[in-house]
């Protein structure tokens, strides 16, 4: 194989890794500020794919129009669903919210089973045929240099949040000292459920911005659960720059591993840099080290 | 003798099934200096607790300003004028000087002149305008204790809790944290300070109240507590 082939590899590889990228940003904010691991997030996600679907075929909005609405939908579900179920358990045990995160992944995949069925689905709109030279050997579909940008500007303008207004200060505050927070006026609760819905949102707008590009069942977030999952932990658990970094290095290796290997390697790769991360080096490849 | 700003009655709070008030009273007038003494786990930080609204007051009231606050939570206290430096200093331990004091501004009240308040700590402590940009948990202890005053002070309260602004400091660098502790208090801000260091604690203040067992045991102004057999057999050592 050639270096052109190896290249298209990568660019493909960065274009999915933005989208790995923004659903981890959103686990590693929810585990940061609020030490709850949302084994939920991929559920989320699907909802913001089922979302976006729905309006593209009821209301022929594209993904790329529609998913403002959507990570806004998603953001009050997401601050709901903390003030009615995480907050009551805030506190105790971390198998209590692994438990009740997985619960509410289940029942929200169940019943959009129950409403869609568990059929495929997949849509169709002209921009998805069309396709970019980059020089004479890198080609790119026009679908994923859209949502690679939209997925820039979402990461970006979520890191901005974070680090430079009062919101994200505050966030970073509990994420730093949970027991200060208070003593400054935050209102923990309210801040937390603030985030969670952020974090959910970002996953759903992943998901919008899958959906043109992938298939849609009710079943498809279990995956980007666990992608999560190793994507945090490569990032440093509660970096959301690490988990960008983390998410983006994720697309790349899956593409290359499949290209080398073949398809069916991909999911172990991840799995076997989750397990290197895990046992050589805790703290995460980007996170840092601690004392 | 000037008007009450804070008032304790009976006030009762435990952790669990482990009482640790029994029932504290005291007063701190506006503008004063207060000090709470006494020997570790004899409630001081629990009376500071109950205060800021971290723990809740089994039985008993606590008005500030005449209104019954002992309900309230700890995130509301701030908005009402009460900045609690807990012991420890308890920084936010991975962001810089200037974003530690940015939170302590972050109510309402105060977070539109969050740049004209950050430059009066800046002005009140010159040496945290030097590390503004330094990460909060290398900077030294007394460093760090400046910037938990400096970051109660963002909210403008007019009651300032200190707990054990000391604890851990070389007696030099408390020379200088009682220094500083003394100019905040000549510009008006009501402090209850708690303090194992019972001279430097007694000499800042106008009064103090001794706490054993949970209740207080004996109060009076700091003169006349220095004078007390009691107090210096007990903790001055003397």
């Amino acid at each position: 194989m050639d270096f052109f082939t190896t290249l298209q590899a990568v660019v493909n590889g960065v274009l999915t890794g933005a989208l790995y990228a923004l659903v981890g940003m959103g686990m590693a904010l929810i585990f940061g500020v609020m030490r709850i691991v949302n084994f939920a997030h991929g559920t989320f996600m699907m909802l913001g794919m089922y979302a976006t679907y729905v309006l593209f075929v009821q209301a022929h909005v594209v993904p790329y129009y529609s998913f403002p609405l959507v990570a806004l939908g998603m953001y009050g579900l997401g601050y709901l669903i903390y003030m009615a179920l995480l907050r009551p358990i805030h506190g105790q045990s971390d198998f209590m919210q692994i438990l009740l995160t997985l619960g509410i992944g289940l029942a929200i995949t169940d019943a959009i089973q129950l409403v869609f069925g568990a059929d495929y689905h997949q849509i169709n709109f002209p921009l998805l045929e069309k396709n970019l030279h980059l020089g004479s050997h890198i080609t790119v579909n026009a679908p994923w240099v859209v949502s690679f940008g939209i997925a820039l500007v979402t990461g970006g303008g979520l890191y901005f949040f974070v680090m430079h207004t009062m919101s994200g200060r505050a966030a970073r505050a509990i994420a730093q000292n949970r027991y200060a927070a208070p003593l400054m006026g935050i209102h923990l609760h309210r801040v937390q459920a603030f985030w969670f819905g952020l974090g959910v949102s970002a996953a759903a707008v992943a998901g919008s911005l899958l959906l043109p590009v992938f298939y849609l069942y009710p079943g498809v977030g279990d995956q980007f659960t666990l992608k999560a999952f190793v994507i945090v932990v490569l990032g440093g658990m509660e970096s959301i720059v690490g988990a960008a970094m983390a998410g983006v290095l994720l697309g790349v290796v899956e593409s290359l591993t499949s290209l080398y290997w073949g398809n069916e390697w991909a999911l172990a790769v991840d799995f076997a840099i989750f397990l290197l991360v895990l046992s050589l080096r805790p703290s995460g490849i980007f996170g840092r080290q601690k004392a | 003798m000037s008007e009450t700003l804070l008032a304790l009655e009976s006030v009762e709070a435990g952790y669990g099934d482990f009482q640790a008030l029994f029932g504290v009273t005291l007063e701190v007038p506006e503008g004063a200096v207060i000090s709470l003494i006494g020997a570790n786990g004899a409630g001081k930080t629990t009376t500071l607790r109950v205060i800021s609204g971290l723990l809740r007051p089994k039985s008993g009231t606590i008005r500030f300003r005449g209104e019954d606050i002992s309900r309230v939570k700890a995130h509301e206290m701030v908005e009402r004028g009460i900045s609690h430096v807990p012991e420890g200093r308890q920084l936010f331990p991975h962001m810089s000087v200037e974003e530690n004091l940015a939170l302590g501004a972050y109510v309402p009240r105060t977070r539109p002149r969050l740049k004209k308040l950050i430059a009066e700590q800046f002005a009140l402590f010159p040496k945290l305008a030097e590390r503004r940009s330094q990460i909060a948990g290398t900077l030294s202890g007394g460093e760090q204790q400046m910037v938990a005053i400096a970051r109660g002070l963002m909210a403008q309260p007019s009651l300032l809790l200190l707990d054990e602004p000391s604890l851990g400091l070389a007696p030099k660098v408390v020379d200088e944290v009682f220094e500083k502790i003394r100019e905040v208090a000549r510009t008006g801000v009501t402090v209850l300070i708690v303090e194992q260091n019972v001279v430097d604690g007694l000499s800042i203040s106008d009064a103090g109240y001794v706490v054993e067992n949970g209740a207080v045991v004996l109060s009076g102004s700091s003169k006349e507590l220095m004078a007390n057999e009691q107090v210096r057999a007990a903790y001055l050592g003397l």
